[in-house]
């Protein structure tokens, strides 16, 4: 495994008291593999992401766990050290492309800056590299792109520059926040054919991060389901969609609209609310006893890599 | 009950015009579903404000229930505005923030002079939230809350017709099928007719009973559902389907990759606005604009390759 989180626990301090929004999770990736972390919002996994780049918002802070990249707990590095690693070796790419692009800079500027500042490379040598990364990402006329700025691409051509900016320094790891949710199916299925290629390419380890089990379906080995801060479910993609043993699980796939299949959708009730003792989906599940309210139920593992934390598990 | 013909909208722009919309013509019936589909940009969204009014059409006629709306004054529109409600996409930005939820579902009901909070207190109980919610105000909501305190208001006036512009693309997949299945309990209770927009096949195909294609500003495609499902017969329409992720692992589709980007809406290409993206272009394409054809029964495509 090249990138380990354990036991992870990020917690945010606000007025209202602390909320627990990733509370002891674990899931790790190898070389090459694409594991997708599901859930909805409010879920922790954009945070638990963000938590391995140490980047977590104020008033959040990891308060326990481990972060294990080539042996090293990056929770301990220092701030100099999580520099030169965040960009170079472990890279992550946001939903949003503007939020992570500087508008008054070229697209060229932008990528070359990370290879000059990672690999000391030459000016000139960082903007050939901007160059092949851009045509890699698959962007026509790439030496006249490098000139322009963010605001004279269109959506999918700024997740594209966004995608060779994160890969300009050949990170070991990916991690992909949602990087297709704001874009049209047609564009998405151009970035995530693109990603997998990059990941056959270059050996990528991929963390993927989002709410599309479709997506997952396509382009993930293993799968992680979080539900309010903790890991509810972990399995291979095969075994995960054919036999989802968490209520939670069972429910996100029973609620999705598919194509080609009429008929109710099944609800899952309410909403995520972090409850303050037993398992956090007691209030929405259809299988909930008194002990699941009373008693938050532990990881256990029900077949080969399978594991589940659910009291009554199908 | 709801005509569409002609449509058209442009905006000016830099001295040209961005035809938005570019003519386009459809019907929705009593108690039916029309899902409006296609990428951002392509004009679905100023389609379904420019039949509600909320900007005025460029070209082409809007009827409903036999009245020409868009010969309609202002004032003259105001009665009709009653059986035309809207459901926004996002619930959080739609409701006013400092008016109490009970306000916000009774605002349309004082505009029109009726005031009940009997009427209220139904509309809330009739979407699944409790009576005693109406003194919170929004922010004390869920996403899927909000959004059933904006179906309320729209139904607060007993409308025939909804325009819903992508209703539920904005709320977590769980929450998404109650607000979806609450949608076609009310259709069902109210004979209510829908003009679902959205992004989302599966959600379209899900709630539709006829859908249509939108590509920048024109219908390419309308069809019953399952026969545009089954049998797509516009390039663009195979495209968009075959994109979509299935969640089903293991299964490698054959996927039709479109290359480029969409053209700009302000300098439309010549001929079929599809054909600088579409995997079988030939000459007539790039210069000659297919016709809207009834290809088979009900399922109409403007497409040269699909000769019926």
């Amino acid at each position: 495994m090249i990138l380990e989180v354990e036991n992870l626990q990020t917690h945010f301090f606000t007025r209202d008291g602390v909320l627990r929004a990733v509370d002891g999770v674990s899931y790790s990736v190898g070389q090459g593999e694409t594991l997708a972390v599901v859930g909805e919002s409010g879920c922790g996994k954009s945070v638990s992401a963000l938590s391995i780049l140490r980047l977590v918002p104020q008033p959040g802070r990891i308060v326990g766990g481990g972060v294990w990249f080539e042996k090293r707990n990056l929770l301990q590095a220092s701030e100099a050290e999580m520099r030169r690693l965040r960009g170079n070796h472990v890279s992550m790419i946001f939903q949003e492309p503007m939020t992570s692009l500087n508008p008054v800079l070229t697209i060229g500027r932008q990528i070359a800056e990370a290879v000059a500042l990672h690999e000391r490379a030459s000016w000139g040598k960082a903007m050939a590299r901007a160059a092949e990364m851009l045509r890699l990402v698959h962007i026509a006329e790439p030496e006249a792109r490098l000139r322009m700025y963010p605001h004279q691409l269109s959506g999918g051509m700024r997740q594209r520059v966004m995608i060779a900016m994160a890969l300009a320094c050949r990170p070991k790891v990916l991690i992909a926040d949602e990087p297709t949710t704001a874009l049209d199916v047609t564009i998405q299925a151009q970035i995530l054919e693109l990603i997998q290629e990059l990941k056959e390419k270059l050996g990528t380890a991929v963390i993927l991060i989002t709410h599309d089990l479709g997506v997952v379906a396509e382009t993930a080995q293993r799968v992680v389901v979080l539900y309010a801060g903790r890991k509810v479910e972990e399995a291979a993609v095969g075994e995960l969609f054919a036999n989802p043993r968490h209520p939670y699980t069972r429910g996100l796939m029973a609620a999705i609209p598919r194509l080609n299949q009429e008929g109710r959708l099944a609800e899952i009730p309410g909403y995520v609310q972090i409850q303050a003792a037993g398992c956090s989906f007691a209030p929405r599940c259809p299988r909930a006893s008194d002990r699941c309210r009373a008693e938050a139920p532990p990881l256990e593992e029900v077949a080969q890599g399978h594991s589940v934390a659910c009291w009554n598990h199908a | 009950m709801l005509e569409v013909v002609g449509l058209k909208k442009y905006f000016p722009v830099k001295g040209k015009a961005l035809r938005a919309v570019d003519g386009i013509s459809f019907t929705v019936g009593e108690g039916e579903t029309l899902g409006l589909v296609g990428e951002s940009g392509c004009g679905k969204s100023t389609a379904g404000k420019a039949i509600l009014r909320l900007i005025e059409p460029t070209a082409g006629t809007i009827t409903l229930h036999g009245t020409e709306l868009t010969r309609l004054s202002e004032s003259e529109m105001r009665p009709h505005r009653r059986t035309l409600q809207v459901i926004f996409q996002d619930p959080y930005s739609s409701l006013n923030p400092r008016m109490t939820a009970g306000a916000i579902v009774a605002e349309p009901l004082r505009n029109f002079g009726m005031q009940s909070s009997e009427r209220v207190a139904e509309l809330f109980r009739r979407v699944g939230l409790a009576p005693e919610q109406m003194r919170r105000y929004p922010h004390e909501f869920s996403g899927g809350q909000r959004q059933r305190l904006g179906i309320a208001r729209a139904l607060a006036l007993r409308p025939s017709l909804i325009v819903a512009d992508e209703p539920v693309s904005a709320l977590d997949v769980s929450v998404q099928a109650q607000v979806i299945n609450l949608l076609e309990d009310l259709q069902a209770e109210y004979r209510l007719s829908y003009l679902f927009i959205a992004h989302d096949l599966a959600v379209v195909q899900h709630i539709s009973h006829r859908v249509a294609v939108m590509y920048l500003g024109k219908i390419v495609e309308l069809a019953q559902k399952r026969s545009l499902f089954a049998q797509p017969r516009h390039p663009y329409t195979q495209a968009l389907l075959s994109a979509v992720p299935q969640p089903v692992p293991g299964v490698k589709r054959q996927r039709i990759v479109l290359t480029g980007d969409l053209p700009s809406p302000a300098a439309p290409p010549p001929g079929c606005r599809f054909h600088t993206r579409c995997p079988y272009a030939f000459e007539r394409c790039r210069v000659e604009e297919p016709a809207f054809e009834e290809k088979a029964p009900g399922h109409w495509a403007a497409c040269h390759l699909d000769a019926g």
